[in-house]
């Protein structure tokens, strides 16, 4: 499996290669931590909708609730 | 020496703000056409009439531009001790995946603290965005919609070995919008940032401004 590619500009000098060790490594604690996020975005969401049935209210409804627009 | 002739004058060297004498000498008096003021070379520095010191370089001076691809572009020895801060401009901005924009520093992947307040979307409510503290890395803006986007960020600080300040408007998505404020609080010399997409590959184009403060 090929490793992402990374661009590199220095002056007129333009160097496409795949990511070193350092880089790919960097990449997976990225990818580790944007996949994290997305899955308490997801339970955020899921204990949003939960709580609005439970209140039997719309979101716009809560929103009137809490003085947003 | 003496001037007494009502249609008689002194006329010191006429030139810009970008073009001044290359060795001026102490008391050396210039006129700039640009800024219509008059500088005296102290030994140091150009110091206008009015006693303000000039400015090494009173607007936006383009240093470099090329395009964005790859999963990151990085872009070295763009930052330097020649200018205060700088102006990133972005376009036409797409990737191929849902996802976001994102930005470092050099190799910096600590002590970025971000705030950025989004606001506007289609339902008519407004979204209070996000804030980190100690975050790894700038997210600027959400890519992946068939909308191309555009967007400018100032860089203040980024040579100096002092915290480096980020200032940007946020396109976030298709129906988000805001700004982003983030610094990189660590004492660093930087001279490269990277941009890069945290999920497939990324097109655009860049444009590097500098400008004193």
């Amino acid at each position: 499996m090929t490793r992402p590619f990374v661009r590199i500009i220095d002056g007129d000098s333009v160097i496409e290669r795949e990511m070193n060790d350092v880089e790919y490594e960097q990449y997976l604690t990225d990818q580790d931590m944007f996949e994290a996020e997305r899955q308490a975005s997801i339970e955020k969401e899921k204990a949003r909708e939960a709580l609005l049935a439970r209140l039997g209210i719309t979101a716009e409804e809560a929103q009137l609730l809490l003085g947003g627009q | 020496m003496s001037i007494s002739a009502s249609d008689k004058g002194m006329r010191p060297g006429v030139c810009t703000s970008s073009n001044r004498p290359a060795t001026p000498y102490d008391g050396q008096v210039i006129y700039e056409t640009d800024t219509d003021k008059i500088a005296v070379w102290d030994s140091s520095s150009w110091v206008y009439k009015t006693g303000a010191t000039a400015p090494n370089s009173p607007a936006l001076i383009k240093i470099t531009s090329g395009s964005l691809s790859s999963t990151s572009t990085t872009i070295n020895s763009v930052f330097s001790s020649t200018y205060d801060a700088y102006k990133v401009v972005l376009t036409s901005l797409t990737s191929t995946s849902d996802g976001y924009l994102y930005l470092r520093f050099g190799s910096a992947a600590t002590e970025y603290y971000i705030a950025a307040p989004l606001f506007i979307y289609s339902g008519g409510a407004y979204n209070v965005g996000y804030s980190y503290s100690n975050n790894s890395l700038i997210r600027l803006c959400n890519t992946g919609y068939s909308t191309k986007i555009g967007m400018s960020m100032d860089v203040i600080n980024p040579y100096l070995s002092a915290g480096t300040c980020l200032y940007s408007a946020a396109a976030w998505g298709a129906t988000f919008g805001g700004t982003v404020s983030a610094l990189l609080k660590d004492t660093t010399s930087y001279t490269a940032f990277t941009i890069a997409h945290e999920n497939g590959t990324m097109s655009g184009n860049y444009t590097v401004y500098g400008y004193s403060l």
